[in-house]
């Protein structure tokens, strides 16, 4: 009998051994060869639906870039999967919306939490369980703006399931309870909107993994390479990290 | 400083996440899950091109019976499916009719077996932007009539067991615990999937028609599952989905009460 890990998993299409502890997660299959640049000898492991998967090494440590699609219900299978194959540190990169004045376009936002505004993480665990990232991936992505000299806040993310909702709220019938909702978060701090984190969050909690990540507050300017080499200079301090404490 | 207004400035032109724009499908489309099988209705269709490929939305046009019919794959679950459903609706489709997998949950509900979703039960975060709890998920009548009719002509042909009634759309596909899909089949639903309730509900809201015709891929409550190698019941079951959303489309597009109505 084959043991789970040895067949490849029903969606990502990765076995054990195709990806690395570390993996980094942006939603667009586009991003993927983008980040992979980053790291040393990187190549495809993986194409299947939404997931694409490249694995390379930072520092002679395994590291992997895999798509997540947009939205929680696909990001949660990946995160399932890349668990179930060895991966134990998830580290989001993507775009998203400024939710605070003083943001500029193109501001990075290391993420210490989210907003579960989305169906995927409540079938996992009730509302009131925190959707919270892991101090040490928050304090290497942070060590990396600040080295990197970016403009970057560190707080809350918002993660919702409809992009259209929020963005035109006016046409849905429950346009007051959408625009006070997001009234609420403003009012409350949270810096930027995107449709992931707070699912990655959560079920990293519950499987005992280390989950954080980096977001770049969309606009006119959007430094794409900046996020990612960023992003995965966040991973290397990780990783020197990791090899401390052992 | 004014709050952007990303209707007026996206309809009817390049799309932000499918990257289509008018003229490039036609008023129907397919909508599968997986950008892969949009090559495979494309094999059905007569002169289909491939449009555009971004994120996981892969677009291709061709036609049937020399009706103009898109396929575009939607990506796994709601959020990315409502974000399809919009962004076609701006560049001009008005009738959307999911063909997908889905996994049986009542013993009857075989893999391989075709099912016809009436009406989504709402177990997922997305339609909850658009309307209220109680509103229900329905698809269109009329278009699901058409492929009731296409798919009974085809059960002539081909040897298939179809089922007609509500299924569940959730968000979590590996937080089906035992418990859930016991509720759920407790509810009476055939089948579970991940992107029904959403596109039923926003075309609802948008004025438009959605149905859904879909391949069974195994059953949760006999846990007949086949999640490695592949599941060729379920591949003809795809084929099967196809053929009859694509005939259901000329049988609408031939004798359609919704029109005369």
């Amino acid at each position: 009998m084959t043991t789970e890990t040895e067949t490849p998993q029903y969606h990502i299409n990765c076995r054990s051994g195709d990806v690395g502890r570390y993996v980094l997660l942006p939603g667009d299959p586009g991003r993927v060869p983008l980040i992979a640049s980053f790291l040393d000898g990187a190549e495809k492991v993986a194409q299947h639906r939404e997931y694409l998967t490249y694995t390379g090494t930072l520092d002679g440590e395994k590291v992997s870039v895999t798509s997540t699609g947009i939205g929680c219900p696909s990001t949660a299978i990946a995160v399932e999967e890349l668990s179930k194959i060895g991966a134990d540190t998830f580290i989001r990169v993507g775009t998203s919306g400024r939710m605070q004045p003083y943001m500029e376009s193109g501001d990075l936002v290391v993420v210490t939490g989210a907003v579960r505004d989305e169906g995927t993480s409540g079938q996992y665990m009730p509302l009131a369980f925190p959707a919270i990232a892991n101090l040490d991936v928050v304090n290497c992505l942070r060590q990396a703006c600040q080295e990197g000299g970016v403009r970057f806040h560190v707080g809350l993310s918002h993660s919702k399931d409809s992009f259209y909702g929020e963005t035109e709220p006016d046409r849905m019938p429950l346009a007051d309870e959408l625009k006070g909702r997001w009234q609420a978060w403003i009012q409350g701090g949270v810096l930027c909107s995107e449709m992931e984190a707070s699912t990655l969050f959560v079920i990293s909690s519950i499987l005992g993994k280390r989950a954080g990540g980096l977001m770049i507050a969309a606009g006119v300017h959007n430094p794409l390479e900046t996020l990612c080499s960023t992003a995965v200079e966040g991973v290397r301090r990780l990783i020197a990290h990791d090899k401390q404490v052992q | 400083m004014s709050t952007l207004n990303k209707a007026d400035t996206t309809k009817g032109k390049m799309q932000y996440h499918l990257r289509v724009k008018p003229g490039d499908v036609g008023k129907y489309v397919l909508l599968p899950g997986d950008p892969d099988r949009v090559l495979r209705i494309a094999k059905q269709l007569t002169d289909a091109k491939e449009i555009v490929f971004h994120r996981e939305y892969r677009t291709c046009t061709g036609t049937y019976k020399g009706i103009t019919i898109s396929a575009t794959s939607t990506g796994i679950g709601c959020p990315s499916a409502a974000i399809a459903v919009e962004e076609l609706a701006n560049v001009g489709v008005t009738h959307f009719i999911r063909v997908g997998s889905t996994g049986g949950l009542q013993p009857e509900v075989k893999t391989g077996d075709v099912v016809i979703n009436t009406a989504s039960m709402r177990n997922e975060g997305t339609s909850r932007f658009y309307a209220k709890e109680g509103l229900p998920a329905v698809a269109d009548h009329f278009l699901t009539h058409a492929l009731i009719e296409a798919a009974l002509e085809l059960r002539e042909k081909r040897d298939f067991r179809l089922h007609i009634g509500l299924n569940s759309s959730d968000d979590a596909f590996y937080g089906e615990t035992p418990e859930f899909i016991e509720m759920l089949a407790a509810h009476k639903l055939l089948n579970v999937e991940m992107e029904s309730s959403a596109i039923f509900t926003i075309a609802h809201m948008r004025g438009l028609k959605a149905a859904m015709v879909c391949g069974v891929s195994g059953n949760l409550v006999t846990s007949d599952v086949e999640y490695e190698g592949e599941n060729t019941r379920l591949v003809q079951a795809w084929e099967d989905a196809i053929a009859i959303a694509l005939e259901g489309i000329y049988r609408y597009e031939q004798n359609s009460l919704g029109t005369r109505i």
